[in-house]
């Protein structure tokens, strides 16, 4: 028993821990966003916000905000002594997707970029792409190495549910 | 009933008696695997309900006698609403069967038993192969199976189908029980109903042509909940036109709900005696689908998987795309540098390699899609899915089946079309397949492409998947009307099996990928060679003269010709033209604007010469990608939607109505855009 404790315990930090990460990225990605858009908008290249050297994204801020959102419902079902193995699942399962998705970007806007030479690419730099994946990867990892086995289990089982 | 009546067949494989055996049991049951075991056959077992849709048959020999086995499709119950119910029933009725064994999935008994006292009621001869025991066992309940077999009245033998375990005790058990009488069990209705159902059968009673093997009680049951297969039998029994008449007058529609009702509260009485549930323990399974199909989490979830499948199809198509491009400017350049004979090179240079090479360009991304597609619904995710979106689906009259063909549409409208054959309500149905084509079909994509990723740069990916939202709000918008005008009802409750999460295989994707895209490419070397160059002969016509693609060609005068319908949504006479042979096949489009606009033969020529054209700019090309998105998809839809609603009147309103969304849509996103003058 007071090992479960300590479990659910922890899951509870960790949920809260991870979620408030990704919602501290999420919004920054989104409102720098919000800027950029505006800036390009209204055609003001010396704006501040083109002095970072990506350009934010404010769709991918949003992808962010709801796995964040996801961990955060988990860390109220645990505060209310439910099972919240399933937000942790489908958060951290959602943010691995996205790493191995951004991977994948990482690696074609390499090969467009030097391979190609497209033109796309000229202002491009490996940054850009990276920056997802070192902001996203530590967390998710960690979920994944910590709870393997509530994440990873598999069962075979059809469930039902009616409307 | 035809169950009843048992004759000892003597005619036999070997020599042996035939038993006829139907397998009947709710979706994902484990029919199938229990068929596969039995027969040895090879039936597909699929992770999504309702694969199983014609029935099959096989063979067994057994110690002394022999098993005809038919595997029907999977039903709740049996009354005749759906075509895979109605399969199902009427296979029990008329064929000559001597026992239907009902796989019942232990873990689900209180909702599997109502198809029982279903098949009690007919009177079949059933015996219970009561599976996937093993599930049971893991929730930690258990089930008393003598009671429930004294309970239900028929024999039930304990199996787990998947591991082979229980096949023999049910072969002896169809063996010792096929020649005896199960007496049907009785559930007693309300007073009210009891009396009509006498009146019923007392009527019944009085018709000779009547076969002696209908019950005349499931008769007067069916009767008095105005089954729409009842009509047909009294027919086909040549019963007089008064006396059908006075029957069907009894029929009465909350009879339906009260019977279904008294059907569970016999149920819940079974299992409140043959049932011990252990404490609830969640799975895994229910664990996760509490997270997808959340109140409030469920639609963003939903939203950002479809928009990384979509940043996935843009990452992974664009190299693709660059080499299949060189590819094809290489090609175009030898094709001119080598022929010199004028309107030859123009037919290969212009006409075929432009034209083509516009279209194969588009195999990456679109092969990405169904790979994509496939990987998420091998993983069970897209079932969840479907849930999820039933919920807002009834809210616009719209039916959580109708979620599936509309998602299929986003591969080809064709099959999703064909798909709404498992809706069971017709309006649901009409509704369904009239607002399929507004989903976008990979056949789009081209032209989002090539327009959002020449004039949107970094915001492609954005702009493609909002134009997949705008098609699924229109369709939405137009279900509505459809039902607040011509198809005004109720849809039926939704039921959906979700099948279990899977790791998707990679080599799965990879063949559905294959298998689907197949049909682009054929669709590339045939209809769409020939539009291509059908397109370069107006465009080349009259000979001798005129510039190719020009304005005094015949392609030009009937582009002309229209171009006045179009000026306010910023298209002229080729985009027009362009716009007309995509009634055909939306991936024309981009193959006619390749031929007109020249660009040898190259994508990156073809977007050269675009970008370098005054007559596109991003608000026209964002237009036109909104017109591309909503009106007909092209002439198989036409011929498709004609068949399965059987009305051309249906199929032309379809047409019509299509365009003129169309049009006006374009219409407001090119003045609106003009007005606010974005820039763009
Ligand atoms: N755990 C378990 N799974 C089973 C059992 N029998 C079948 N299955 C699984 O249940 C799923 C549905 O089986 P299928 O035969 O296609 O069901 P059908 O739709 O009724 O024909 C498949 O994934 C089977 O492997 C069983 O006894 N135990
Ligand atoms: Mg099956």
């Amino acid at each position: 028993m007071e090992m479960l404790k300590n479990t659910s315990n922890n899951m509870k930090t960790s949920l809260l821990a991870g979620s408030l990460i990704f919602l501290v990225v999420a919004i920054t990605e989104v409102i720098l966003g919000a800027f950029k858009i505006y800036a390009d908008s209204k055609e003001l290249e010396e704006h501040w916000v083109n002095a970072i050297p990506f350009p934010p994204g404010i769709f991918t801020g949003l992808a962010i905000l709801i796995v964040s959102l996801v961990w955060l419902v988990g860390y109220f079902v645990i505060k209310k002594d439910q099972n919240a193995n399933g937000y942790l699942s489908v958060g951290t399962i959602l943010a691995l997707g996205f790493i191995l998705l951004f991977i994948l970007i990482l690696i074609t806007d390499i090969f467009n970029a030097y391979a190609l030479g497209l033109e796309d690419y000229e202002n491009w730099t490996v940054l850009a792409s990276l920056r997802w994946i070192i902001f996203l990867s530590p967390i998710p990892m960690f979920f994944t190495i910590k709870y393997r086995d509530l994440i990873f289990t598999r069962k075979k089982k059809t469930s039902a549910l009616q409307s | 009933m035809s169950v009843k009546t048992k004759k000892v067949k003597e005619m036999t494989l070997d020599d042996k008696r035939v038993i006829e055996v139907a397998l009947a049991g709710n979706p994902n049951t484990g029919k199938s695997t229990l068929f596969n075991a039995l027969t040895g056959l090879r039936q597909k077992i699929g992770n999504w309900p309702g694969v199983t849709v014609e029935k099959k048959e096989g063979k067994k020999r057994c110690d002394g006698f022999n098993l005809i086995i038919t595997d029907l499709p999977g039903t709740y119950s049996l009354s005749a609403y759906s075509l895979d119910e109605k399969i199902a029933r009427s296979f029990i009725i008329e064929g000559k069967l001597d026992v239907v064994v009902q796989i019942i999935d232990a873990s689900n008994l209180e909702r599997n038993l109502y198809l029982t006292t279903m098949l009690r009621e007919l009177g079949a001869n059933v015996v219970i192969a009561l599976n996937m025991m093993d599930l049971l066992e893991e929730s930690s309940s258990s089930i008393d199976v003598n009671k429930l077999s004294k309970e239900m009245g028929v024999p039930v033998v304990p199996m787990i189908a998947s591991s082979r375990i229980g096949i023999d005790d049910l072969e002896n058990t169809i063996e010792s029980i096929y020649q005896k009488e199960q007496k049907p069990i009785r559930i007693t209705y309300s007073k009210e109903i009891e009396e009509v159902l006498a009146n019923v059968q007392e009527i019944l009673m009085s018709i000779p042509s009547i076969p002696s093997d209908f019950d005349s009680r499931w008769l007067a049951i069916q009767i008095i909940q105005n089954d729409p297969e009842i009509l047909t039998f009294l027919k086909n029994w040549n019963v007089n036109k008064t006396i059908i008449e006075k029957l069907l007058s009894f029929g009465r529609e909350d009879y339906e709900a009260e019977i279904i009702d008294t059907k569970y509260e016999f149920i819940t009485n079974v299992t409140s005696k043959a049932l011990k549930r252990g404490e609830e323990k969640l799975t895994r399974s229910d664990l996760v689908d509490k997270v997808v199909t959340h109140k409030w989490l469920g639609i963003p979830i939903f939203l950002i998987v479809m928009w990384g499948a979509f940043q996935f199809v843009f990452a992974i198509s664009v190299p693709f795309m660059e080499l299949i491009d060189m590819l094809f400017g290489w090609l175009a350049g030898l094709l001119v540098d080598n022929i010199n004979i004028g309107w030859l090179g123009s037919l290969l240079g212009d006409g075929i390699v432009g034209g083509l090479g516009a279209v194969l360009i588009f195999v990456p991304p679109i092969f990405a899609m169904f790979f994509i597609l496939s990987v998420l619904e091998d993983s069970g995710y897209l079932a969840r899915a479907a849930f999820v979106m039933d919920k807002i689906m009834v809210k616009f009259g719209l039916h959580g089946h109708s979620f599936i063909p509309m998602l299929l549409g986003f591969g080809c409208n064709v099959p999703a079309i064909m798909s709404t054959r498992s809706l069971k309500n017709n309006k649901d149905r009409m509704i369904t397949i009239l607002i399929n084509p507004f989903m976008s079909c990979g056949a789009r994509m081209p032209v989002f492409i090539l327009f959002a990723g020449l004039f949107f740069g970094a915001a492609a990916g954005t702009v493609i998947f909002a134009l997949y939202i705008l098609g699924i709000v229109v369709a939405i918008f137009t279900a509505i009307l459809l039902r607040k005008t011509f198809f005004k009802g109720k849809s039926a409750p939704f039921i959906m099996e979700l099948p279990p999460y899977h790791t998707p295989k990679l080599r799965s994707a990879t063949v559905a990928m294959w298998d689907k895209g197949k049909m682009y490419l054929k669709k590339a070397g045939t209809i769409i060679l020939i539009g291509v160059m059908f397109v370069w002969f107006l465009a080349a016509m009259p000979f001798g003269g005129v510039e190719y693609g020009g304005p005094d060609t015949w392609l030009a005068a009937v582009g002309t010709f229209f171009e006045p319908i179009f000026r306010p949504l910023g298209f002229d006479w080729r985009i027009v033209v362009a716009l007309i042979v995509g009634f055909v096949a939306k991936e024309l489009v981009v193959g006619a604007l390749g031929t007109i606009v020249g660009g040898g033969g190259s994508e990156e020529g073809i977007k050269d010469a675009i970008l370098a054209d005054e007559g596109f700019y991003p608000l026209n090309s964002l237009s036109l990608m909104v017109f591309t998105l909503l009106y007909v998809p092209c002439a198989a839809v036409i011929g498709v939607m004609r068949k399965e609603t059987g009305s051309w009147r249906w199929t032309i309103f379809a047409v019509v109505y299509s365009t003129v969304i169309a049009w006006l849509f374009a219409l407001v996103v090119f003045q609106l855009g003009s007005l606010m003058n974005l820039g763009l």
